[in-house]
């Protein structure tokens, strides 16, 4: 079988100059040859291990694979209680981790998440809690973003009951306000959110802690999870800012979301380079509006997802680089933006390269409004003192807790990453960290338990990398395509654009997973061993005699997912 | 010193000199006087090494294989049947990359038996991985199995010593047989790396199983080595000069710096050459000669530059491959192939089964290739009775 599949040692350097072993032999019991160990064990997969939403991908897959699709559902509910929003509006970071990507093409895993949370939607399939106490404990969630959402279901499986305040009059936060409606319909999103209430969430919409409820009413809670979001749009400082005409990106998305259609005009400029800017550009297209996206940067700065970049443009958005806003002017009916011409620099502390002024005179555009999309910033002003914040966010550990003993924070107020994996993680290893200590009835104290949790990968080692897959058992296959609404469709409205796979494609798609790192007892460390030092165990899977064992290394040649790897034998003498 | 020697007591000699540990082997003509006196030094004390008596050439080797993997010098001679016995550990031992020196006294393989020299048995063994080095006279002999020592040892090789049955084996010759002053200052005792030879104290496996992945790798070192071989042997001959006077290099020429007919040869018969040299320079006869000393490794580099100047090469074998040729003129052949317009090479078979090579065989060697055009057989065959 033809295979690139290395050994541990790499090259002609590492190898000693004549055959022997790298250490002591006098523990092997029989037999002289060996110095390499085939070591049987099942490692995480690369698509769970990237998830920052803990999702044990490999496993969904496999059960997806067998026809299980139920039990796949339920697997990604066993991390996280939106399937059908990941599926949809999840950057997949899975996928750019997928071994299979290095072959041909990655795993469609978001489709497949999307198509396993659809299917148990049109099943009418219900998450399964266990049953709450008499006089359970309760704990305040602000915020019902997808880090609220999520803290609050795994509080609610834990046997906790949450009690979700919301702002606005509707749940679900930057999923139902910032994202648009052709990304993540709606009754996805309410069918989801639904589904938690069936399970005894509590939930007060139009209750904005500290406006509505005072903090103090927080102090009934032996826990709170802040989970506010970032929806402060940041300012660009510069001169007629202020003026009419002017728009900040999550409010134009926001209003938009609550059904109002703001007046932009015909001609719509977006500054920004994120996804904001992006999602506000589209959304202004979709208004009948002609889109010119302005960054100050080139197109590799950006820090929008390519793909949505990407789709921008074919939608029609027009985007122009290395112009910063330097003034905005009223003449009119319109608005005229003054941009100063850029150049990159060298590169900054975050690898992306900076900009110094081009020289040159400064560009003058005419629209008829601005949507300014330069960040985010949380509001947590209706924390208290003690929490502590620091450079925009509240500061936190691995298990979101805050300076505040009681107080635990996570989503974008909290984290760097923002995005809705992160989100949702950060909400389950709060509740995590609280279950705990309500359990505890003392401060959480979890981190001697890393080992068990989403964060810590089962068998607590790397994952499997792409040179530990044997390609040469796998077919190339072809990745699926999600089926999209023609061009002319989208821009009529805010239809979802990504329409799904079926149930077909899903399965078709299914068999091109190598499963890293799972061993799925193909038999063949058994059969191409010479030696017969390769055992069935009564579960069905292996073990190795590792007295009879040569050391030859076909078992780890033939394995073709990573299982079975040959390691040094001087590791052994410890 | 000098004393009158045979050319087997001349590696007696040599091995007392080089302080070998462990001397393993069996008796076969016309070898047997080597271990003979070497079994007297061990017994009278005038070597301090463990004399181990043997029932096979097959164990001889495998005892120099433990002896040297302890980190022993070990030592063995043979010839003929019993070189062929010891194949399977021939390689062994190089791919172990153990310093082990054998002397294979050259001699026909029978049947019909025959004790007599040619060197078909050693050159059989080409391709095992042992650093080859042919004598010519007794002292290069003694000289050869102290140089062997040294080389062996810097690359972690084997070294064959390799000269011819009767004409030198049994043959005396007066040698100056070094000090052992002279003798250490060549050969220091054997350098021990730790990982690199079996130690109680560092309790470790070897030879073990080495999968495709890297089994190439380690074929690449002993290459590797086996190039090295060719350096060290320079530098240890260019000390044994310093001590002695006396000078080897991996190949010798005699009076070829003009010369159109460069014959190619080892062993004794390339002292018969050289008088046939100066006997055909005199009728005015632009001949020279190339001593090959070094067979492996083989010094392409150092041969081409020679021949690459003259018209025509003529090659003595006292070997045959059969159904190829001379091994010495396949050789030659392939050095030249990639060098443009080299000159062709005629290759000579004589003296096969002991026959004597004598002056009137190179002559005719030299005649022949003078007079005719290249031969369409790889093989002349000289002497042959019709």
């Amino acid at each position: 079988m033809a295979s690139e599949k290395p050994l541990c040692l790499k090259g002609e350097k590492d190898l000693p100059e004549l055959v022997v072993s790298l250490g002591s032999m006098l523990w092997h019991r029989t037999g002289s040859w060996r110095y390499l160990r085939p070591e049987y064990r099942e490692k995480p997969a690369p698509c769970g291990h990237a998830c920052p939403a803990g999702n044990d991908v490999e496993k969904f897959l496999r059960l997806a694979s067998e026809g299980d699709f139920d039990g796949a559902w339920r697997t990604i509910l066993a991390a996280s209680p939106l399937p059908g929003v990941c599926g949809r509006v999840c950057f997949h970071p899975c996928e750019k981790a997928c071994n299979r990507g290095r072959y041909d093409r990655p795993m469609a895993i978001q489709a497949i998440e999307r198509f396993l949370a659809d299917q148990a939607s049109v099943r009418g399939l219900a998450i399964e809690a266990p049953p709450i106490g008499s006089s359970p404990d309760r704990v305040a969630i602000i915020g019902s973003g997808p880090a609220g959402l999520s803290c609050a279901y795994h509080l609610r499986l834990a046997g906790i009951k949450p009690v979700v305040f919301e702002a606005e009059g509707a749940l679900g936060g930057v999923l139902r306000h910032g994202i648009p409606a052709y990304r993540l319909p709606k009754d996805v999103l309410d069918r989801e959110i639904a589904m938690l209430a069936a399970i005894g969430i509590e939930f007060q919409t139009g209750r904005r802690v500290g406006k509505d409820v005072p903090w103090e009413a927080m102090g009934e809670y032996p826990a709170v999870f802040a989970a506010a979001g970032a929806h402060r749009g940041r300012r660009l400082g510069i001169a007629g800012e202020d003026g009419g005409g002017v728009l900040g990106g999550l409010e134009f998305l926001r209003q938009v979301a609550l059904g109002l259609r703001p007046d932009i005009g015909k001609r719509v400029c977006v500054i920004g380079g994120g996804n904001t800017a992006i999602d506000a550009a589209r959304t202004a297209l979709r208004l009948g509006a002609q889109v010119t996206m302005v960054y100050r940067r080139s197109k590799a700065e950006m820090p929008a997802h390519p793909e949505e970049v990407e789709e921008a443009e074919r939608e029609g958005v027009e985007i122009r680089f290395l112009l910063a806003p330097a003034g905005v002017a009223r003449e009119g009916d319109g608005i005229v933006v003054e941009f100063q011409r850029m150049a990159l620099g060298d590169p900054g502390a975050d690898g992306r390269r900076t900009i110094v002024p081009a020289g040159g005179r400064n560009v003058f555009i005419r629209f008829d409004s601005i949507l300014v999309a330069a960040g985010e910033d949380a509001d947590f002003s209706f924390l208290p003192p003690a929490v502590r914040a620091e450079k925009g966010q509240v500061v936190v550990d691995e298990w979101g807790r805050t300076s505040e003993p009681r107080v635990f924070a996570g989503g974008d107020m909290a984290m760097s990453s923002r995005t809705v994996a992160h989100a949702i993680g950060s909400g389950r290893r709060a509740a995590m960290a609280i279950a705990r200590a309500l359990a505890a009835g003392g401060p959480a104290e979890p981190a001697t338990e890393a080992a068990e949790t989403a964060e810590a990968p089962p068998g607590g080692v790397e994952p499997v990398p792409f040179e530990a897959v044997n390609t040469a058992y796998f077919e190339h296959a072809e990745r699926c395509r999600m089926p999209v609404l023609s061009m002319a469709e989208r821009l009529k409205g805010f239809a979802e654009i990504n329409l799904g796979i079926s149930a077909d494609a899903a399965r078709a798609e299914l068999k091109r997973c190598f499963h890293c790192g799972r061993c799925t007892a193909c038999d063949n460390c058994l059969i191409f061993c010479p030696d017969m030092s390769v055992r069935r165990r009564p579960d069905g899977k292996y073990e190795i005699d590792y007295d009879f064992c040569k050391g030859c290394g076909v078992c780890g040649q033939e394995c073709p997912r990573g299982v079975v790897e040959m390691k040094l034998d001087k590791e052994r003498r410890q | 010193m000098k004393k009158v020697i045979m050319g087997n007591h001349a590696v007696s000699y040599g091995v007392r000199l080089a302080r070998a540990e462990v001397i393993a082997a069996y008796p076969i003509t016309p070898q047997t006087q080597i271990v003979e006196e070497l079994s007297e030094m061990c017994s009278d004390g005038r070597l301090k090494a463990k004399f181990v008596k043997v029932e096979s050439e097959h164990s001889a080797m495998a005892c120099c294989i433990g002896a040297a993997s302890a980190g022993a010098r070990a030592f063995t001679a043979t010839s003929s049947q019993g070189l062929a016995l010891m194949h399977e550990l021939l390689h062994w031992a190089s791919a172990a990359r153990l310093p082990i020196v054998m002397t294979n006294v050259n001699r026909a393989l029978g049947p019909g038996w025959n004790i007599w020299t040619e060197q078909t048995d050693s050159l059989a063994q080409r391709d095992t991985g042992w650093v080859q080095l042919y004598c010519e006279d007794n002292q290069e002999v003694l000289d050869s199995t102290l140089m062997a020592f040294r080389v062996a040892e810097a690359v972690r090789l084997p070294v064959m010593i390799v000269y011819d049955a009767f004409f030198l084996s049994h043959t005396y010759e007066p040698v100056d047989i070094p000090s052992q002053e002279d003798a250490d200052a060549l050969l220091p005792p054997r350098k021990l790396e730790k990982g690199t030879f079996m130690d109680i104290e560092d309790p470790r496996t070897f030879s073990n199983m080495t999968p495709p992945d890297y089994f190439m790798e380690m074929r690449f070192k002993l290459e590797r080595a086996m190039r090295r071989a060719k350096d060290e042997f320079g530098r240890a001959a260019g000390e044994w000069k310093k001590l002695t006077g006396r000078d080897y290099a991996a190949i010798e020429t005699y009076r070829c710096g003009d010369a159109e007919t460069v014959l190619v040869a080892a062993s004794t018969a390339v002292s018969t050459a050289r008088v046939v040299v100066d006997s055909l320079r005199g009728k005015g006869r632009k001949v020279g000669l190339l001593k090959m000393r070094m067979f492996r490794p083989f010094p392409y580099r150092e041969v081409v530059d020679v021949l690459r100047r003259t018209r025509k090469v003529a090659v003595l074998d006292r070997n045959i491959s059969f159904g190829s040729g001379g091994i010495f003129a396949t050789e030659i052949k392939a050095a030249l192939s990639n060098v443009p317009g080299h000159p062709p090479v005629y290759g000579y078979i004589a003296g096969l089964g002991g026959r004597d090579i004598t002056p009137g065989t190179i002559e005719e060697i030299f005649d022949r290739t003078d007079r005719n055009g290249v031969p369409d057989d790889p093989i002349t065959w000289i002497g042959l009775k019709p």
